[in-house]
């Protein structure tokens, strides 16, 4: 959820990054009503969340998610009836499989040269194997099926919300939103990978036998993704980096964790 | 010896003729520069009266007011009026630009003073105050030359433009050339200034915007060489009035029009040809070392050419300062800004609207399809001379 809005293609066209804020917005004032804060949640909890959901937050949450669908219909024919953005992207920076295999892409960049991986299908955690979702996968491997991929990914979260709050209401009123969790665990190590907007993150956790973690790696998606740009923008023009580098959605802040 | 006191109407006369001058610059009237001439009679007539004051029956105070000297004053302060008027008419623009281009991304724009307005005079003083640093390594005379020469050079096109009849610095036989000249020469000096700053994304931005205005001179030129075919001299004022006396040269020219706006905005380096500019992908592009006063002044200078670039339009295409069935109006110079204005309100509408081309691709459209699309325009101008139509 916290994927909605972002402007995944950061060409200069100022009027869409103002449409696409506005529909952010929209969605940081639902964390508000849940938890008080925008964007700083603090909201997950080990073993469950912080606190339950607020009155009628499911009839907020689809309101919003029906919102945002509408908005993204318009954004789209926008982006792809300016063929000034299409003929930005289309045959721009061409990977192969292989290519990006080799040098370790994941998340959406990776699904858009053909690739077909997706941890949340083939490697499920967290209930992703309770819902129901298609994974898009395009084998043009230009810049324009990984924007396309990105496209594709916001309408599946709109549709695994929706299936993941009727399932909410199904559980009831009573339902515990946080599991009683030890505090000390056993000597060992964990590892575990999720699949970010941005990639394949993972966690590797190491244990011994008391209540403070003897070793805590975080390896977020960006940590190789960036690496990827030289070869991403080997053979393209200057005025073709904007376009490519912003098919990695790389925030540097997440790269040195 | 009883002592006389001249009175001050010795000194000041109420000219009602101004062009009884014997030194009269023009040939017709000159409304500025009547009015320059009023204000100097005034200024000047109250100067020498104070000094004839102190020192009676000097030569001083009658050299003030002679001929001559009316003259070279008045030429003064017309300089300063022409100059003013410009200065707040590129201010107004670039105020139309701040809130319609709010406007069309769904929000207000400037809203403090004045609907908005002061807000822009506000950042020019802000951006004239702040430090006027030079980098260590740039090459300092070419540095500060190309930038003075820049925005001289625009403003200088700026102040050529009349605004109606009466309103003119020079009536040029080869007016229109003229402007379109010293607004070719722009594309020289931000190239070397973009190199002389010592950085890669200067001179990459400064070559970008060199190759784009050179390639878009050439559909420009075509298209001015047009109009004058059309209306048989390059002179403004006859451009003007030949198309009161026919009809707009917006109907025979239709492609000529669309050609020459998106030229225009080509030239006035405006989205979406800002590739010298590029502010996402080059900071700020070929001036990016400039600080201070001298960007603010380039940002300025950038508004000039853009009204400059209007100002042609509206003269070649939309009939000047005339209106369709009055002719000269009461305020023609009025009517020239409304429409001047208008074409501009329609280069922000693209702004708005489109993303920023790629320069390979900008290349190809100046050269592929506009080129031809001018020497299309070429053809059908000269159809209709033949043909006797015009």
């Amino acid at each position: 959820m916290t994927g909605f809005g972002k402007s995944e293609v950061s060409l200069p066209t100022k009027k869409i990054t103002v449409e696409i804020r506005s529909l952010n917005s929209k969605q940081l004032d639902l964390n508000v009503k849940l938890c008080g804060a925008r964007m700083t949640t603090n909201f997950p909890r080990i073993g469950g969340v912080r606190n339950d959901v607020t009155e009628l937050f499911d009839r907020d949450i689809i309101r919003t998610v029906d919102r945002f669908e509408k908005a993204m219909w318009d954004i789209i024919d926008l982006m792809d009836e300016s063929s000034i953005i299409v003929s930005r992207m289309k045959g721009v920076s061409y990977l192969t499989r292989e290519q990006c295999a080799n040098i370790g892409m994941t998340g959406p960049a990776m699904r858009g040269c053909g690739v077909d991986f997706d941890i949340r299908r083939d490697d499920p955690y967290d209930n992703y194997d309770k819902v129901d979702f298609e994974v898009p996968v395009l084998t043009e491997g230009d810049s324009y099926a990984r924007y396309m991929i990105r496209i594709e990914e916001m309408f599946q979260s709109c549709d695994i919300i929706r299936q993941a709050v009727q399932k909410i209401r199904a559980l009831g009123k009573n339902a515990p939103y946080r599991l009683k969790t030890p505090t000390k665990v056993p000597a060992g190590s964990a590892f575990m990978r999720m699949e970010d907007p941005r990639g394949e993150s993972l966690m590797y956790l190491v244990s011994d036998g008391t209540d403070k973690p003897y070793r805590l790696k975080v390896r977020s998606p960006i940590f190789t993704n960036v690496s990827t740009s030289k070869v991403m923008c080997q053979g393209c023009r200057i005025a073709d980096v904007p376009a490519i580098l912003a098919q990695i959605d790389m925030c540097l802040g997440e790269t040195d964790r | 010896m009883v002592y006389t006191y001249d009175s001050i109407l010795n000194f000041i006369n109420f000219h009602t003729d101004v062009m009884s001058n014997a030194y009269y610059p023009f040939e017709n009237f000159n409304l500025p520069y009547a009015v320059s001439y009023g204000l100097w009679e005034i200024i000047g007539g109250a100067i020498a009266w104070l000094i004839n004051l102190i020192f009676p029956g000097n030569c001083v105070s009658e050299w003030l007011v002679s001929d001559g000297a009316s003259t070279l004053f008045a030429l003064i302060i017309f300089m300063l009026i022409v100059f003013i008027v410009v200065f707040v008419v590129t201010l107004i623009s670039l105020w139309m630009e701040r809130k319609f281009l709010g406007r069309m991304m769904d929000r207000r724009g400037t809203m403090v003073g004045m609907k908005g307005f002061l807000q822009c005079v506000a950042d020019g003083l802000k951006t004239f105050m702040k430090e006027n640093t030079i980098p260590g390594k740039v090459d300092r005379m070419t540095y500060m030359w190309t930038v003075s020469l820049v925005i001289g050079v625009s403003v200088l096109v700026c102040c050529m433009v009349p605004l109606s009849g009466r309103w003119y610095v020079v009536d040029y036989d080869t007016g229109l050339l003229i402007i379109m000249a010293f607004f070719a020469l722009a594309p020289f000096f931000i190239l070397v200034s973009g190199w002389a700053q010592n950085n890669k994304y200067s001179l990459i931005g400064g070559m970008r915007a060199a190759e784009l205005m050179i390639s878009y001179e050439v559909p420009m030129l075509i298209m001015i060489a047009t109009t004058a075919l059309l209306a048989g001299s390059f002179n403004i004022g006859d451009i003007v009035y030949a198309q009161n006396d026919t009809v707009w040269y917006l109907i025979p020219q239709i492609i000529g029009f669309i050609t020459f706006f998106f030229c225009a905005t080509a030239e006035s380096e405006r989205l979406p040809f800002d590739i010298a500019e590029a502010e996402a992908e080059l900071v700020e592009g070929w001036q990016t070392e400039y600080a201070g006063m001298k960007w603010g002044l380039i940002m300025l200078a950038d508004y000039f050419r853009g009204y400059v670039a209007c100002a042609m339009v509206t003269i070649m295409y939309l009939g000047g300062w005339t209106l369709p069935f009055i002719g000269d109006g009461p305020i023609p110079e009025i009517v020239f800004l409304l429409k001047t204005w208008f074409v501009f309100f329609l280069m922000i509408l693209v702004r708005a609207a489109l993303a920023r081309v790629r320069p390979d691709q900008i290349l190809n459209i100046g050269w592929k399809v506009f080129m031809p699309l001018s020497v299309i325009n070429l053809a059908v101008v000269l159809l209709l001379k033949v043909g006797g139509v015009f």
